[in-house]
């Protein structure tokens, strides 16, 4: 590599490129060597990767290939390119340092990831060719790919936007041409895993390549975070990824979705137009905390001659609201490509309401008495909104979106219950209206859901299983029913109604049925809704805590008091020794009371996508140093654990859901209740009440013998669960 | 480098504690071990000489990066000696351990927080304080300080993101120094001068033939020796790492940070 001198920077010694990582290697390198290379070797099994034998011709020899040389690195990794002696062709080899999958746990998750990575067919991805190991190193093989990499493209300056000059108008040019090209195919490619269900999770320049002719090649699906974690973060929230290319919801330490993604599409999006990814900052933190509060500055403002249009379509994929950016990667391809056949685009601004209301978030004080006075306004735009769109999709769709409306207004207000009523259900999912069936004139049974998060779309989701067991049980009972859905936040508020006769029926927590069974003995579980939560007990990393014991003398955050996966945790620590005073500090996080004040003071953009779940809250609690240790599900803990920012301590399974029956209710009804739920035929409905795997079954006595032998226990050793009730009572 | 220089750091180094890596890997993962930061962690509450001790001798190694960060908040070279005299004895005196979150605690980023408070509430000292009470506690050459900033790249890093940056290259350097002091020591100098040269792996492959030759090895044993170099190197680092963190675990997650900051 010719030795360069940067010209800006007299003073500045003459830099050489690493032939190994590629990086700029200063005089000042110690003894020399590029330092990223030089402090790898410090990363455990760095060195123990290297291939201590030879092949015949003299290469180093790794299983079933011969290591060529080496290409490339992460901070976990190394890349070779190779030749697999077996099929006699070459390959990129990337091994996965043994550090980085040193749980079970993770390599279990790795394996998994890998596999599903192999089977994507895309000629915009690198296909894997081989996931193995050899002697305990695990690595993966995958189509060598002769050309660069985008993010050194990018530092090459071939993809910078002209700036608008004299003769120089704002406007499509060649350029920003190829970058809505090379953005449409890559979401094109990313869409197509995304159906297969396998998300990137860590999109940025460096895992695109560009190979000879400008094609993209998106590498590392699903993959890069194990294999390819360059960046470092304070230990408290390892959680995170790249930062700069993340989404503000990843940020949170929320599980990544499909949404995740396009938003690092738009980041990678946002550089190619203005040369820098939309936050920046001196730190790793500084970058995620102004991801998530600051909005992206309009790359307009960096170069004038952006168009239009796609700087448009390139915000929309950096909205912090995930609902708010692209429903998909194909769509946001869609826009791109109207644009390049200079149609008009889908995506539209910003409107002036919710730019206020995001300013309002984030200047809660400052805005709070600016928002009383434009509550009342914003509320009825967004009420002639929602009616200008119901008035565009019929009837059906009509009553669809009213729903919606009527859920989301509930969601963001004080409200304890939200009803939808049968016929409406009818409605959504396109049911006839049964004259003597669900008619209005009759008398409604209610049933009633616990919620945390995604009100309309819940009700969507069950519409059709409630309508089921509306035939169902009028089938059985041979007279007319309808049955209405009743949304819950609090669980408090349902085994109240239940227990007051206002509501029939209910599908709740282990711990709320004995709450509720206390209330009134007469109220009956009639099924358990199968499988149980699996939930785990678990403390930051950085603690260096290894097992239960561990926790003594440290703070722990349990999950809202009716929590049955907290419940379980105070049990099981309790069995191992740890009760309330062997903690230094405990607390139990009412996410629904949070949730609720945030509400009234209106730091939700749009509290109908707010979610309330306590556990999600125990995580980010302990991820955030509030707390040492904590409990959530093992969904709720997936990325945390994943990315070691949380050691797991214990694995428990909690108590399958409870679906309970009003005394009032006649006892034909309750039956025949029961029967319909126990033999309830279609199976893929039933998925929208809580996976693949779920289903109904006669309610086993143990399992309710096991929780009221373990709330004695819990009582004791915990007694804020012995006051409960004191705790309901104040809110 | 320059000669005072390179003499502070030797000097400051402390005798090397004769830890192999395999003794170190089989502690359990987040093992308490002590370190000079643990040492300092420990004993800020109490009156100790022992915690004054490893902080200075902390201090001693990196307080380029400091003098570095200073400047690069625009102070002037004379102004930066003061001032990073000062802090470092206000550093050693306890004045800033207080505000050491033990859970967060690396030294690297308990300085730079530590730093950035000084310069803030500098200004409300810069009459009243008498400096250093007649001992300097921490020496290095003015002019080499000087000499080496100016060197720095004239880019628009950051002060914070150049203080990262530096103490990753001094801690590198440190290592790599560790490293050709152990082969001295071992009568192997001529070895190390001949092989270092690969020990990341950026030299062509026909130099091994050549290295190998003027050694009298084999191309092989060459390798052998290199890999054996790479991995002694890889431990020196994780012993330095080791002075400045608390934990086992957070040796890692520092190298990760330090990865990040030479990552640009």
């Amino acid at each position: 590599m010719k030795p360069t001198v940067a010209s800006t920077a007299p003073n500045m010694d003459p830099v050489r490129t690493c032939r190994s990582c590629g990086v700029a290697v200063g005089k000042d390198a110690p003894f020399g060597h590029c330092p990223r290379c030089l402090l790898e070797l410090g990363f455990v099994d760095a060195v123990a990767l290297e291939p201590q034998r030879k092949s015949p011709a003299g290469r180093l020899q790794f299983g079933d290939y011969e290591l060529l040389e080496q290409i490339g690195r992460g901070g976990m990794g190394v890349v070779y390119k190779a030749r697999q002696v077996s099929l006699n062709r070459t390959v990129a080899l990337k091994m996965v340092l043994d550090s980085h999958l040193a749980s079970p746990v993770v390599l279990r998750r790795f394996l998994i990831e890998a596999e599903a990575a192999a089977k994507l067919e895309h000629p915009n991805i690198v296909p894997i060719y081989d996931i193995s190991e050899v002697e305990g190193h695990h690595f993966f093989s995958m189509r060598l790919i002769d050309g660069e990499s985008l993010e050194r493209k990018i530092a090459l300056g071939e993809w910078d936007v002209p700036k608008r000059g004299k003769t120089r108008f704002a406007g499509r040019d060649k350029t920003q041409e190829k970058i809505a090209t090379l953005i449409a195919t890559v979401a094109r490619a990313v869409h197509y895993a995304h159906e297969r269900g396998v998300l990137h999770r860590d999109l940025k320049p460096s895992n695109i390549l560009m190979d000879k002719e400008g094609k993209p090649h998106l590498t590392d699906f699903g993959l890069a975070k194990i294999a390819d974690q360059t960046v470092a973060l304070t230990p408290a929230t390892t959680v995170l990824g790249t930062p700069g290319y993340m989404a503000p919801e990843q940020a949170l330490g929320a599980v990544s979705q499909a949404g995740g993604d396009i938003y690092s599409l738009g980041a990678i999006f946002y550089e190619l137009l203005t040369g820098k990814p939309p936050f920046d900052g001196p730190t790793a933190m500084e970058i995620l905390r102004r991801t998530k509060e600051e909005e992206a500055v309009n790359p307009r403002r960096k170069n004038g001659a952006i168009d239009d249009d796609l700087v448009t379509i390139c915000l929309k994929c950096l909205e912090k609201d995930p609902a708010q950016r692209y429903v998909s990667a194909q769509t946001l391809a869609d826009d791109l490509e109207r644009w390049l056949r200079r149609e008009s685009i889908h995506a539209r601004r910003t409107s002036l309401v919710r730019r206020t209301s995001r300013w309002m978030q984030r200047n809660p004080v400052g805005s709070a008495l600016i928002g009383t006075l434009c509550v009342s306004l914003v509320g009825a735009l967004v009420l002639l909104d929602k009616l200008r769109q119901a008035n565009e999709v019929g009837a059906r769709g009509q009553s669809a979106a009213l729903v919606e409306l009527q859920m989301e207004q509930f969601w963001g207000s004080d409200q304890q219950m939200g009803k939808v009523p049968s016929e409406k259900l009818a409605f959504i999912t396109g049911r006839r209206i049964r004259a003597n069936g669900n008619s209005i004139r009759k008398p409604p049974y209610t049933m009633g859901f616990l919620v945390e998060a995604d009100p309309a779309v819940r009700v969507q989701k069950f519409a059709p299983i409630i309508g089921q067991i509306e035939e169902e049980l009028e089938r059985r009972l041979g007279e007319a029913v309808r049955l209405d859905l009743c949304i819950y936040k609090r669980n408090e508020d349902a085994v109240n109604d239940l227990a007051l006769g206002k509501l029939d029926f209910l599908r709740i927590g282990g711990v709320s049925y004995l709450e509720a069974k206390a209330l009134d003995a007469g109220i009956v579980p009639i099924a358990t809704q199968a499988p149980a939560k699996k939930a785990i007990i678990f403390a930051r990393t950085n603690l260096g805590i290894q097992n239960i014991a561990g926790i003594k003398g440290r703070s722990f955050a349990f999950g809202e008091t009716y929590a049955t996966i907290s419940f379980w945790a105070k049990y099981h620590l309790t069995t191992n020794g740890i009760t309330a005073s062997e903690l230094r500090h405990y607390e139990v996080l009412d996410a629904v009371s949070v949730f609720e004040q945030r509400v009234r003071l209106g730091q939700f953009a749009n509290p109908a996508l707010a979610r309330l779940n306590s556990h999600v809250e125990v995580v980010r609690a302990v991820l955030e140093n509030r707390f040492d240790a904590g409990v959530a599900s093992e969904g709720q803990l997936r990325d945390a654990l994943f990315y070691k920012s949380v050691t797991p301590l214990m694995t428990f399974q909690s108590t399958s859901l409870f679906w309970l029956a009003g005394s009032h209710l006649r006892p034909e009804v309750v039956r025949e209740m029961q029967r319909a739920l126990i033999g309830f035929p279609d199976r893929n409905l039933l998925q929208a009440f809580g996976g693949t795997d779920t289903s109904f079954a006669a309610v086993p006595q143990e399992e309710i013998r096991a929780l009221e032998g373990a709330i004695n226990v819990v009582g004791k050793a915990f007694p804020d669960t012995s006051d409960r009730k004191a705790e309901g009572d104040n809110p | 480098m320059g000669r005072r220089f390179e003499l502070l750091v030797i000097a400051a180094r402390v005798p090397n504690r004769m830890s192999s890596f395999a003794e170190l890997s089989s502690t359990p993962a987040g093992a308490f071990r002590t370190t000079h930061w643990s040492v300092v962690l420990t004993a800020r509450d109490l009156d100790s000489a022992g915690g004054e001790r490893a902080m200075a001798t902390l201090c001693q190694e990196y307080w380029y990066p400091v003098y570095a960060f200073i400047r690069r908040k625009g102070k002037g070279p004379h102004d930066a000696q003061d001032l990073a005299q000062e802090f470092f004895h206000r550093l050693i005196a306890k004045e800033f351990l207080q505000h050491v979150d033990r859970e967060k605690g690396r030294f690297r980023t308990f300085l730079l927080t530590a730093v950035q408070r000084f310069l803030c509430n500098q200004w409300e000292h810069s009459q009243a304080q008498k400096r250093g009470g007649g001992t300097s506690t921490i020496s290095w050459d003015h002019e080499l300080a000087e000499n080496l900033y100016l060197k720095e790249p004239a880019d628009d890093s950051s002060p914070e993101k150049l203080f990262d940056r530096r103490w990753a290259l001094t801690l590198l350097e440190g290592a790599m120094k560790d490293l050709e002091g152990e082969y001295a020591q071992a009568g192997k100098a001529e070895l190390f001068r001949a092989l270092q040269i690969f020990i990341v792996g950026e030299a062509a492959h026909g130099d091994y033939a050549a290295a190998a030759a003027s050694l009298e090895l084999t191309d092989g044993n060459a390798r052998q020796c290199v890999f054996r170099m790479r991995r002694r190197y890889g431990e020196r680092l994780r012993e330095r790492i080791r002075e400045t963190v608390e934990t086992e675990a957070a040796v890692e997650e520092e190298l990760r940070s330090l990865y990040a900051a030479l990552s640009g």
